[in-house]
């Protein structure tokens, strides 16, 4: 029987997913396979594994291999690592696991002993890529739910105006609303971005009361 | 789309989520949201400190900033201090309407929170209230 290592206080939606069976676990890995995959890449682009292999079928075969075990998530939720560390970490030694293997069977000799990094610090250079996919993540979530709900214009009007500062005015006229209308639509998407986003950065082992901690070494990572 | 422009997108998009979903008003708004929110919101306002000529003087204009700023003062009170939670919430009401009413009507902001949170106050609360109410706490946020 497994120890219960996870408080209820401090469960996330991870651990709530992992508790509900095979769907929850699903869910989960899709979470992961989407979110992590770019820092995986960034990392192995930058690492002297680099040409031996196209990056996404590595990836691919890392996470086939390792999501497949069962306490390799258990084993993260108690190590009190964020979930992106943790999966370089592990994809660190599960590139070293194919080169011992590539090299028993006479292919992959040529690849290094040891893991050179980039001349950036790869823990940087993994924030920055964590936090572009965390961004296009939830953006891409926050549209689908927008569009489910007939309201599209809201999350243009939302990007619209924060990313390219086109003002209400503007916008309304374009969607056919008032600018007050146009604003609170936007507030509308608004909400369900940050309220996904912070939920995204809580999904990486952040406690809540250190989202804003997290969120604000993300954007120093992306050169705020 | 330039890598520049892409690390603005990526920098201005998460720089957002510093917003916690927090403070007095929140509580409010969750009571709001949902199919019964507009029933509930004419609800309040039939309360005191609501009354015709508060209804009125804040739809139109005609309710002076010192007014309003003893109505906010009033509803602080109200709010901060009652046990039953449906004077809290009509409280509340009432303390961010007449803020509303000050930025829509005369410009000013008449709370110590900061103009940028005040606006995004005044859009969730507009979110979730019926006309014509909607429209004046749009109009503030946008004053």
């Amino acid at each position: 029987m497994k120890r219960d290592v996870f408080p209820k206080t401090q469960r996330t939606w991870i651990d709530e997913q992992l508790e509900g069976g095979e769907g929850g676990r699903s869910s989960v890995n899709r979470h992961i396979m989407h979110v992590y995959a770019s820092c995986l890449r960034v990392w192995f682009l930058g690492s002297s594994y680099r040409g031996k292999g196209d990056a996404e079928d590595v990836i691919r075969g890392f996470f086939a291999d390792r999501l497949a075990r069962e306490d390799f998530l258990d084993r993260w939720r108690a190590s009190d690592k964020r979930l992106r560390h943790w999966l370089i970490n592990a994809f660190h030694f599960y590139l070293k696991e194919q080169r011992r293997a590539s090299h028993r069977q006479k292919r992959w000799h040529a690849l290094p002993e040891e893991i050179e990094s980039s001349s950036e610090p790869p823990a940087r250079v993994i924030d920055r890529a964590f936090a572009e996919s965390l961004v296009q993540e939830a953006s891409e979530k926050v549209l689908n739910v927008c569009r489910s709900k007939g309201q599209e214009s809201y999350w243009k009007i939302f990007l619209e105006h924060h990313v390219e500062r086109i003002p209400y005015r503007d916008l309304g006229a374009r969607f056919g609303v008032s600018a007050e209308k146009a604003a609170v639509m936007a507030r509308t998407a608004e909400r369900r971005f940050i309220r996904t986003l912070r939920e995204f950065v809580g999904r990486d082992g952040t406690k809540a009361d250190e989202i804003d901690r997290e969120i604000q070494a993300l954007l120093e990572s992306i050169g705020e | 789309m330039s890598e520049a422009s892409e690390s603005w997108r990526i920098s201005r998009l998460l720089r957002l989520g510093l917003e916690k979903e927090e403070g007095p008003a929140r509580g409010l708004i969750q009571r709001l949201s949902g199919p019964k929110g507009a029933a509930r919101f004419r609800e309040l306002i039939h309360r005191p400190p609501f009354d015709l000529s508060v209804t009125t003087g804040l739809l139109d204009g005609s309710l002076d900033l010192p007014a309003l700023d003893r109505l906010k003062e009033k509803d602080k009170v109200l709010f901060s201090s009652g046990d039953d939670s449906e004077l809290r919430l009509t409280g509340m009401a009432a303390y961010f309407l007449a803020i509303a009413g000050a930025l829509a009507h005369h410009g000013q902001n008449i709370c110590s929170r900061p103009r940028e949170e005040v606006d995004r106050l005044m859009l969730d609360l507009a979110e979730v209230a019926p006309e014509p109410w909607s429209e004046l706490l749009a109009r503030a946020a946008m004053a």
